[in-house]
């Protein structure tokens, strides 16, 4: 094949569909090779991290597919900030930065960015990065309590994690003595390392077959492709304002956040007005955070097919006050942001939903989140996540899926492994019957998770929840009516303890205690008297819904079991 | 009376249904391809064999030999046509078989869909059980009420059984208990048990395997009944094998209880006669390159043998996005299939650039060549443009092409491109040539091998015009495409070995394995293995022991496969076997973790009978028209278009007349009825002794 100049390759739609997927297969194998050498639940089955690949600014050219959307748009923020730190010109081969600062990554401590440059010929064409969520960070397991970042952890400001090739052992020992299962979490790290690795290489070769000394012309043709179809698609929305507020449970009492979308030509500004950031309990969000999750939702939105870099959101300005829990200040405590940050993503969906009928989603039931901690009759520490998601929200094309996780790309935590891992004994992991919001298109079912400690050795199990959605419905849209609730519960014998506040550590010491979760279900699309019976009636045979369930859609059931609408009845 | 002497192959296909006679002595091949009839998919079968062993004057009775595979099963299982099927769990869990992994498998789609369960949550009952994670009885089931509970399954229609309870791969007795009662009340219900299906940790993945076993079983045991009945009717005699995913043959018997280890036998049977040709070319690390009308499979076969997964995903709701389909565990030929076939639509996206599949415009309405109302060009309409393909000599002259169908379309689709019809078709070859490229380069660097060291198999309908594109893509010498590429797979049938894989978790850390288990554990696997091996009719000499380990550091949760060593293990054993994973650790992840320490998940056992052995016969039928004056076999010339040499006229030759030993220079084109040879522009061609077609490729 005749070799082309490289502005040929780029003008050429055949060379250049070429490029651009080798460039997404090149972050999948890096994706892999994280879920594969994995220490932690949280990571090597819950699949909490990302891989992408960047250009030599740190603007983003192409992630693997099943990425955590947040950290692919906080990932080059991130690799900007650290190549503030340390110049191109003062980085050799071998090198490889980190940070887990919240306000240049992903939001809290937990999610530390490990980034790899690469070079040919001595000069920087690019790096490939990782964000992944580490099973712990050190610092407090109450983030109610928080007041201060400095509770939350270690704190990792942009620094080196391998030199020249060796790895930074100081730093290394620092952190291994600083957090829960040091080995574990150097282990994540190192799996963080070895996927750098795989794409670094990997991107050279590439380089090599294609003649390319740099990556600057592909770099800006490619996000030139996705600018262009970000702006003909937000051009396609009319222009105009669009606002929505949505409430949500806070730490004691609920909050509130509003969103205003200014649609202008092929332009979009999001605003948004968010309450003071609070002084006590780290639900406070970095703007890196909220920017990501605003952008994400807009992406959903606006371009799903589009294959997602750096050009996707020149389009898109995203503001919020300075001091507010969307963008919060030094030394502020975000520990738990995604209690705010989860609810962009509804807001956005909200505030669009006249605009975009067909494309917006329901409110998605969020997933809860427990971590297990403690240590066993012989000594020995465990700490792991249990995962799981609520309802997701019915469209305009279809119900929502019973269990899915949203806004986070995660999978859940296979019960078997946690049990393995952890001293506890899951009694119950089934969908709750009823729990989807009503609607023309049902929303998916929440489920119920129920467990407890597995031994009677008096030895206590530590587990922080993070749950969402206790007392604040989200209604649907269109007529759709909200999900069930989220339920937080601890029995023993008679004794029922309800509805912790968020963020809540509970200990359990005895077998006797049943700890249950329920997720929330998704809510509805339209209105739920339009559902066809027969639909309801397939509900109602499979039992998603049961006869308490019927009257939101104006049914009820026979002696036979079938199904019949009231109204009709009525009619009659 | 007459000998059971020959040896057949059956592959049983959506559309076709393919046959391949091989006689004793000769070696010769006879072939036979006729329509798959899929309400009653023996019929056709047997009608088939029938008319192919009559042309030969042969009769069933003189077959001592019939191997079969089939896509019936997965195409079962794509469409939802098995049987009603029910799924007992652990109480608390009869949702996990919907739940699945709740993951999104692409971030950006709001309204993803996912696979229907196969068993509707009304038929997913609970029993009262529970098993710890170290194995221990913490519930036992009561079988009364369980009986009771099955009792209303099959009052309410339910044929199969799934039975899937949490930690049964640590401890199967309580899945053992309840089977054992339900068989002996319920002897018509098709039970699958996981812990004899898929005994290893992760419960969605083991329900949703065990479930899909259940949901066949039915299916698998009625169809297979037909056919055996079908050959006793008709005299047959002999031995009845069916082909697994992983490349070895089973019995009836086996395919009854395990189904699930059959959905991939088409592919399985191409990766084996590559390995088969390879080794007797003297080049037995090679890559299977096959190309069918839908996808491309590619598999690397090193040392004469492909590797084997784990692990595969059924029913994709995308086809090509992972997660959208049923996981199911069982051992499984590892290859890469790609959505680029001759009938993969090419289509300009949103971003104004070309894209090819993984769309297939399939038979129906086909490429817009064939004239059925396909409107979207395809990679036929392409090759046909390009001067690649004969429109007159297509599938040997049965169906004629409409070239000016092709150039409409290309040019229509040129329009959104600002392209012209030739720069579309080149653009379409070249980009499904790259795919092709780009995914048998990831299949072969995850084996941490180097794609330029391989030559490639080619076979398929699309396989030989395609390879020697993908080959120079790829760095690779030489291509080689065997005789009769269109039926090669099933003639993979033929060279397979009877074989058998258990496995057991146990996991433990390698400094404190108990090699007393262990060896009690492999003694265990054994006597599996030589009972399913001597069921096919094996002696005890003829079977061969594979024994490996799924190792991992303490704490991971993905194992890389180790070696095991022969003979009693014991703690010297794990040293080598620690050597070997820690150099394929540091080869695949540039990393070694020192400190951290190996242990072992799983045990596998392979048992493996001896290889068919074809080699020394392994030629057809049309010898006969051969001579050795390549002028006989030139049949005219093509205008056909390659970006080296721009549009020129290109010799074509008869691949049936085409003497052993030519020797031609690229660009040069060789017909045969099912598929057309390309060698492009710097390539050179040769016919070696076995009639394969070589094709050297210029790598300047």
């Amino acid at each position: 094949m005749s070799r082309s100049t490289e502005h040929g390759i780029l003008s050429d739609p055949v060379s250049l569909e070429i490029m651009w997927s080798r460039l997404i297969n090149i972050t999948e194998e890096c994706w892999i090779t994280i879920n594969r050498t994995a220490f932690s639940l949280i990571i090597g089955e819950v699949q909490d991290f990302a891989c992408e690949l960047l250009d030599a600014t740190g603007e983003s050219l192409a992630h693997s597919p099943r990425s955590m959307p947040v950290f692919n748009l906080a990932l080059p923020r991130a690799v900007k900030a650290l190549l503030e730190a340390f110049p191109p010109e003062t980085l050799q081969e071998g090198d490889v930065l980190i940070t887990n600062d919240p306000w240049l990554c992903a939001g809290h401590l937990f999610d530390v960015a490990l980034v790899t440059p690469v070079f040919r010929e001595g000069r920087l064409v690019s790096l490939v990065g990782s964000v992944a969520h580490c099973s712990d960070i050190g610092g407090t397991r109450d983030s109610r309590a928080v007041r201060e970042i400095y509770e939350e952890g270690l704190q990792i400001p942009p620094m080196k994690y391998y030199r020249a090739g060796e790895p930074n052992s100081d730093l290394i020992a620092l952190i291994h003595r600083n957090v829960r299962k040091g080995d574990m979490v150097i282990g994540d790290l190192q799996a963080q390392y070895s996927a750098n690795a795989v794409g670094a290489s990997g991107l050279l070769r590439f380089m090599d077959e294609y003649g390319l000394d740099d990556l600057s012309g592909l770099a800006t043709v490619i996000q030139g492709r996705s600018e262009l179809a970000m702006r003909e698609a937000i051009a396609a929305v009319p222009d105009g304002h669009y606002s929505h507020r949505v409430r949500f449970d806070g730490v004691g009492n609920p909050l509130s956040l509003a969103v205003d979308i200014e649609v202008s030509g092929d332009e979009l500004i999001v605003d948004w007005d968010a309450p003071p950031q609070l002084e006590k309990g780290a639900i406070n969000s970095t703007l890196n955070y909220t920017a990501a999750h605003t952008v994400y939702a807009l992406k959903c939105l606006l371009t799903p097919e589009i294959p997602s870099n750096a050009g996707c959101f020149r389009p898109i300005q995203v503001r919020a006050p300075e001091g507010s829990i969307l963008n919060c200040t030094y030394p502020a405590g975000v520990n738990i942001r995604t209690i705010s940050g989860w609810y962009c993503a509804p807001a956005l969906f909200g505030a669009l939903a006249e605009a975009m009928p067909d494309r917006v989603q329901a409110f998605t039931g969020l997933p809860i989140s427990a971590s297990a901690y403690g240590r066993d009759a012989d000594s020995a520490m465990y700490n792991d996540h249990l995962f799981q998601g609520g309802g997701q929200g019915a469209g305009a094309p279809s119900d929502g899926v019973s269990a899915l996780l949203f806004p986070t790309s995660a999978a859940n935590t296979p019960i078997e492994l946690f049990e393995i891992r952890t001293p506890l004994l899951v009694e119950t992991k089934a969908l709750i019957p009823n729990s989807g919001g009503a609607g023309r298109n049902r929303g998916g079912l929440g489920q119920r998770i129920e467990f407890r400690k597995l031994y009677d050795d008096g030895l206590p199990v530590q587990v922080t929840v993070v749950a969402y959605n206790l007392t604040e419905a989200m209604s649907g849209l269109a007529g759709g009516q909200a999900g069930r609730l989220s339920m937080l519960s601890i029995k023993e014998g008679d004794t029922i303890t309800e509805g912790w506040d968020l963020g809540t550590l509970i200990e359990l010491r005895r077998p006797e205690q049943f700890a249950t979760f329920d997720l929330p279900g998704g809510s509805g699309y339209g209105d739920p008297t339009e559902r066809p019976v027969e639909r309801v009636q397939v509900d109602y045979d499979e039992g998603y819904l049961t006869e308490e369930g019927l009257a939101a859609y104006d049914c009820e059931v026979d002696g036979g079991g079938k199904i019949r609408r009231r109204s009709a009845n009525r009619s009659d | 009376m007459k000998t059971q002497t020959y040896r057949a192959g059956l592959d049983i296909g959506g559309t076709f249904t393919d046959l391949v006679l091989v006689e004793p002595d000769s070696g010769r091949l006879h072939l036979h391809k006729q329509l798959t009839t899929p309400a009653n998919p023996a019929d056709g079968a047997l009608l088939g064999l029938k008319q192919l062993l009559a042309t030969h004057q042969l009769e069933l009775m003189q077959v001592a030999e019939l191997i079969h595979g089939t896509t019936l099963i997965t195409n079962a299982i794509i469409e939802q046509r098995g049987s009603d099927t029910a799924l007992l769990t652990t109480r608390g869990f009869r949702d996990i078989l919907e739940m699945g992994n709740e993951q999104r498998y692409d971030i950006y789609d709001l309204f993803l869909r996912f696979p229907t369960p196969l068993v509707p949550r009304r038929h997913r009952l609970e029993v009262n059980e529970r098993m710890t994670r170290d194995g221990e009885p913490r519930q036992r089931p009561n079988l009364d009420e369980v009986c009771a509970q099955v009792e209303q399954l099959t009052a309410a229609g339910v044929e199969a059984l799934a039975i899937c309870f949490l930690h049964a791969y640590r401890n199967p007795e309580h899945e053992r208990l309840v089977a054992e009662r339900i068989r002996a009340e319920f002897p018509a219900l098709a039970v699958s048990v996981s812990s004899e299906i898929i005994p290893e940790v992760r419960e969605f993945e083991r329900t949703a395997t065990t479930v899909c076993n259940a949901y066949v079983q039915p299916l698998m045991d009625h169809y297979l009944r037909q056919l055996e009945q079908g050959l006793v009717a008709g005299g047959f005699r002999g031995r009845f094998y069916l082909m697994q995913s992983s490349g070895g043959l089973a019995t009836p018997e086996t395919a009854r209880r395990f189904p699930i280890r059959f959905l991939e036998s088409g592919p399985a049977g191409g990766a084996l006669i590559s390995a088969h040709l390879g080794v007797a070319l003297g080049a037995p690390d090679l890559l299977s390159f096959d190309m069918g009308g839908t996808t491309a499979k590619a598999c690397l076969i090193q040392g004469g043998r492909p590797d084997t997964a784990s692990v595969m995903e059924a029913g994709r709701i995308h086809r090509f996005k992972s997660g959208s389909g049923l996981p199911i565990k069982a051992p499984v030929v590892d290859m890469i299939e790609i959505g680029a076939g001759g009938g993969s639509i090419a289509r300009a996206d949103s971003l104004g650039l070309l894209k090819v599949g993984p769309q297939s415009a399939g038979a129906d309405p086909g490429p817009a060549c064939y004239g059925l109302g396909g409107t979207e060009p395809t990679v036929t309409d392409a090759c046909l443009h390009l001067g690649y393909f004969d429109p007159d000599f297509f599938l040997g002259g049965r169906m004629a092409l409409d070239a000016r169908g092709s150039a409409a379309a290309l040019t229509r689709l040129g329009e959104n491109l600002d392209l012209n019809s030739d720069e579309v078709a080149w653009g379409i070859y070249r980009i499904v040539c790259e795919n092709m490229a780009q995914a048998a380069r990831v299949h072969i660097i995850e084996k941490s091998q180097d794609p330029r060291r391989f030559p490639l198999m080619a076979f398929g309908g699309a396989g030989p015009a395609h390879a020697a594109r993908v080959a120079r893509l790829l760095g690779a010498p030489e291509v080689i495409v065997p005789q009769r590429p269109g039926v090669a797979a099933t003639l993979g049938f033929l060279v397979a070995p009877a074989s058998f894989e258990f496995s057991r978790s146990i996991p433990a850390a390698e400094r404190s394995l108990d090699w007393n288990e262990i060896n009690s554990l492999f003694e265990e696997l054994e006597t599996q293995a030589r009972d399913i091996l001597g069921r096919s009719g094996l002696g005890e000499e003829q079977m061969r022991f594979e024994r490996l380990a799924d190792m991992r550091f303490v704490g991971q949760f993905h194992e890389i496969e180790v070696a095991v060593p022969g003979g009693i293990l014991s703690a010297e054993s794990s040293a080598t076997m620690v050597k070997a994973f820690e150099a394929e650790y540091a080869r695949l992840y540039h990393t070694a973790l020192p400190g951290y320490e190996p242990m072992v998940l799983n045990w596998r056992l392979r048992g493996i009978g001896p290889t068919p052995d074809l080699r020394s016969a392994f030629h057809y039928g049309g010898d006969e028209g051969r001579t050795d004056d390549l002028a006989r076999a030139l049949k005219g010339t093509r205008r056909a278009y390659f970006p080296e040499t721009g549009h020129l006229e290109v010799k074509v030759y008869d691949r049936a007349t085409l003497p052993s030993g030519s020797a031609l220079a690229g660009p040069v084109m060789v017909e045969e009825p099912e598929s057309t040879t390309i060698a492009n522009p710097g390539d050179s061609l040769s016919v070696d002794r076995g009639g394969n077609l070589r094709i050297q490729v210029n790598q300047a």
